[in-house]
């Protein structure tokens, strides 16, 4: 079976799901007009927001268990 | 302040938008503001309580917990409400990266309202995945340090992925095209939101216009094709549909199946929006009675295929299915929550067609009536899908659960706490940035883009 060669993960979302953001930063960096600084700026908002969505999410639920700690 | 209201020759007349009206919300704030944003902090805060009562004592407040107390449902009206924000995300981004990659410019004022209406209601779909989880604090831990195993096999994983690439890619989008505006809106924006616009506009220099264009319109191309193909017509269905225990969830067509929801919800939250800020600020000129009734007729569109892919569930699910197959659509369409769902979405089509046929049918009061109805028919739809699923499995292992699920009061409340929540966050915007893009008045105004000059304060 397929699965037992390359799991569905791993295809899915490395290469199916990963498409279109690769495309996107390749496209940045390689098209015209460009400068690096932008292109490099335009990853570093990706980056930042990835890093905001869990870091918030961290601090929400690590709130979450100093508030109700006898539920956990 | 600038009193300045031309953004180029020729002078405004009374329907011409200039840039004062992009920026009145930012400088006035009136009395139903401070009504509504009461109404929904009171609406918020009594919802958190309830979901104080539900961490304190955990899930079975909710019969959710464990096994389910409630005909074995573990996945109820949280999941359904997860579904649906996820669904009203989508609509957002994707009309607004159609408008720069196809060229629809009748629907510029209204693309950045929904590129907000998607981290908004994104934010509430996150919300929700909190909400439901037993132990909330180890949601990060455990997808983060699993997360090189389980992303090969989990469809909760690649959920999760997904959501953070659209959310990270439209929080992008956003940011890299608010440059342009508030660098030229700066002198007609709070002064106390200063450092705020500095870091928004952090190394900004006229001659990165095109380029941000060029880099803003390859992350539309690339929204475009995540969100409704990969997202809410990929990972998300997936969720049920690669369930072969659950006849009622599996299928191929769950993913256009979801899609097409998502696109009603989406566009019927646009109209109400839209509706109501051209009501709230004067944007009667820009946000047209022509924009609310185009995207009245997608709504129609995306709700007539929603309609059309539940036929064809239901005439597969009867026609010679497999005997649990069969017993889920039996179930399905003898329940008159499911009938009551799809009532609602007919009723508000029934709208949109005589509209249609009769333009003098339409008012924007009536469309968002429909808008109303739809999302409270995809909501109800979205909540069933998943209870019934639960309710009718290929081999009974949850027989011996006692109850039926009906959701509880906590659970309902959470549906209230998340709209006022997204309400809150919309007000919260509107007080910051501009909603309404300045692009979106250049081409009103028949100017190029660019022709806006770049303001220091």
């Amino acid at each position: 079976m397929t699965w037992e060669v390359i799991a569905p993960g791993t295809w899915v979302i490395f290469a199916v799901i990963g498409l279109p953001v690769y495309t996107v930063v390749i496209a940045w960096f390689l098209g015209k007009p460009r400068t690096l600084k932008t292109s490099v700026m335009g990853v570093a908002y990706l980056v930042s927001f990835i890093a905001s969505v869990w870091i918030g999410l961290f601090l929400l639920t690590m709130l979450i268990r100093f508030v109700f700690p006898a539920a956990m | 302040m600038s009193t300045d209201t031309s953004t180029g020759a020729g002078g405004p007349d009374a329907t011409t938008p200039t840039r004062d009206d992009i920026v009145r919300p930012l400088q006035h704030t009136q009395k139903p503001f401070f009504i509504v944003g009461a109404a929904a902090s009171l609406v918020a805060l009594l919802w958190v309580i309830a979901w104080s009562w539900q961490l304190h004592n955990g899930l079975i407040v909710t019969d959710l917990a464990d096994w389910g107390s409630a005909g074995g449902v573990t996945w109820g009206l949280y999941i359904g409400a997860f579904i649906w924000w996820v669904g009203i995300a989508h609509g957002g981004i994707i009309l607004s990266a159609a408008v720069r990659l196809f060229g629809m410019k009748k629907y510029q004022p209204v693309a950045r309202i929904a590129e907000l209406l998607t981290l908004g209601a994104l934010s509430m779909a996150g919300l929700y995945i909190v909400v439901h989880t037993g132990r909330p604090d180890r949601i990060v831990t455990s997808v983060v340090m699993a997360y090189p195993n389980t992303v090969h096999s989990s469809p909760l994983v690649w959920d999760v992925t997904v959501i953070t690439l659209y959310m990270v890619m439209t929080a992008t989008y956003l940011g890299l095209t608010l440059r342009y505006d508030v660098k030229r809106l700066r002198t007609d924006l709070p002064e106390i939101l200063d450092p705020l616009y500095d870091v928004m506009t952090l190394g900004y220099s006229e001659t990165e216009d095109r380029i941000i264009e060029r880099m803003v319109w390859w992350l539309a191309l690339g929204i475009i094709i995540m969100a409704p193909l990969l997202l809410h017509g990929g990972v998300i269905p997936w969720l049920f549909a690669l369930m072969p225990s659950m006849p009622g969830w599996q299928g191929g067509v769950q993913g256009p199946q979801f899609l097409t929801i998502a696109l009603t919800s989406a566009v019927a939250g646009i109209i109400i929006i839209s509706s109501v800020l051209r009501r709230g600020y004067d944007w009667y000129h820009i946000l047209t009675d022509d924009v609310i009734r185009g995207l009245t007729l997608w709504l129609g569109l995306f709700a007539l295929l929603f309609i059309w892919l539940q036929l064809q569930q239901i005439i597969t699910g009867v026609y010679a299915p497999e005997v649990a197959a069969g017993r889920a659509t039996a179930a399905k369409i003898t329940a008159p929550v499911y009938w009551f769902a799809i009532g609602l979405v007919v009723i508000a089509l029934a709208y949109i067609f005589a509209q249609a046929v009769k333009p003098q049918v339409f008012t924007v009061r009536r469309s968002i009536v429909a808008s109303v109805l739809m999302l409270a028919g995809t909501l109800v739809e979205k909540i069933f899908f998943v209870v019934e699923g639960l309710m009718y499995p290929h081999m009974y292992m949850y027989y011996g659960t006692p109850g039926t699920y009906f959701p509880s009061i906590i659970e309902m409340m959470s549906i209230a706490g998340t709209i006022a929540l997204c309400t809150l966050f919309f007000m919260g915007v509107i007080k910051v940035v501009p909603v309404i893009e300045l692009h979106a008045i250049e081409e009103l105004r028949g100017e190029e883009h660019g022709s806006s000059e770049v303001e220091e304060r």
